[in-house]
């Protein structure tokens, strides 16, 4: 296997650490964190309405996070599909899609799962965590196999 | 390696931003948040406040306990969704917290689903980090509580007398 060139490692990082969509991802991010209540420094005996008990739908600022979480999945999708049009090795560019791919079903899942409107037993829980959690792995063991592209300056 | 090791100097980066994150994401999303908190409210069952005001405690709880655990394995900006494309390398600790911090919303949504429920199904006010946790006396509902509820030494349905501002 051969190891990728720096100026390989230059259009992945293009792509991946993009000002502009670091910056919404981590704006998503940031916003999903405050509007779920898993913010630092949420204020106590404050977070989401799940669902409004008069209408039984889900609260706005679920939809909010909802929609930041799939624009989140959506972005990440588009990057997988651009650096599968890169020219590096043929390995590599495979984990780097599926670290990028993992992660969006991970957020699509959670999206789905926070959009519910219907209670969420016990089983359900187990069930989504384990997909999420199942996704999240996939997307682990494949960014390790590619850290040499990857820094700690994204989202 | 000392202080000049990548992986602190890459925690310290999220150290910064992820504070700086936090104050813009608080910033923005604050009066969603008052908002939903105020509308938590918006029900007919007594219950319901003390309820959700329990189950987001608990969350609030399972959180820090992600946190704590984020932090305790090396990753200093502990706390949230975080590191979404980060290296590799420190992948498994945010993986870890990520799932905890799922099963901590996850599980408050099912408690919401409760909450909203016929007598909120079966919520107990005096349990463990309820809004009368500790409290001998009588556990009284009551609407100008935070939390819904009062510790009060007459009964609740006693006419004459009442722990509740405004009654």
């Amino acid at each position: 296997m051969s190891a990728p060139t720096k100026p390989q490692i230059a259009q992945v990082r293009a792509i991946l650490y993009k000002p502009s969509i670091v910056r919404q991802i981590s704006d998503d991010l940031s916003s999903i964190n405050v509007l779920l209540g898993v913010a630092a420094y949420t204020p106590s005996g404050s977070g989401p309405v799940w669902i409004i008990p008069h209408t039984g739908k889900v609260d706005s600022g679920i939809t909010e996070a909802v929609t930041r979480a799939l624009r989140t999945a959506s972005t990440l999708r588009q990057m997988a599909h651009q650096i599968s049009g890169l020219s590096i090795p043929a390995a590599d560019r495979t984990n780097l899609v599926k670290f990028l791919d993992s992660r969006a079903s991970a957020w699509t899942a959670r999206a789905n799962v926070w959009a519910q409107t219907t209670p969420l037993s016990s089983n359900k829980i187990k069930s989504t965590l384990s997909t999420i959690g199942g996704y999240e792995s996939v997307a682990v063991a494949a960014a390790k196999k590619v850290s040499a592209y990857l820094t700690g300056n994204g989202p | 390696m000392g202080t000049n090791h990548w992986f602190d100097q890459i925690t310290a980066r999220y150290t910064r931003r992820q504070t700086l994150k936090v104050a813009v994401g608080i910033a923005l999303g604050w009066p969603l948040l008052q908002g939903r908190a105020g509308a938590g409210t918006i029900t007919t069952d007594a219950c319901f406040t003390g309820c959700v005001w329990t189950a987001r405690g608990q969350r609030a709880n399972a959180v820090i306990t992600c946190q704590k655990s984020m932090i305790s394995a090396g990753w200093l900006a502990g706390f949230s969704f975080v590191g979404l494309l980060g290296l590799g390398a420190v992948s498994s600790i945010i993986q870890a917290g990520d799932h905890c911090i799922d099963s901590a919303i996850l599980q408050e949504k099912a408690d919401f689903y409760d909450c909203s429920s016929p007598n909120c199904n079966g919520f107990d006010p005096k349990q463990s980090g309820g809004p009368c946790d500790g409290c001998s006396n009588n556990c009284c509902t009551c609407s100008a509580s935070t939390n819904g509820y009062i510790c009060c030494v007459f009964t609740c349905d006693d006419t004459e007398h009442s722990c509740c501002p405004g009654g």
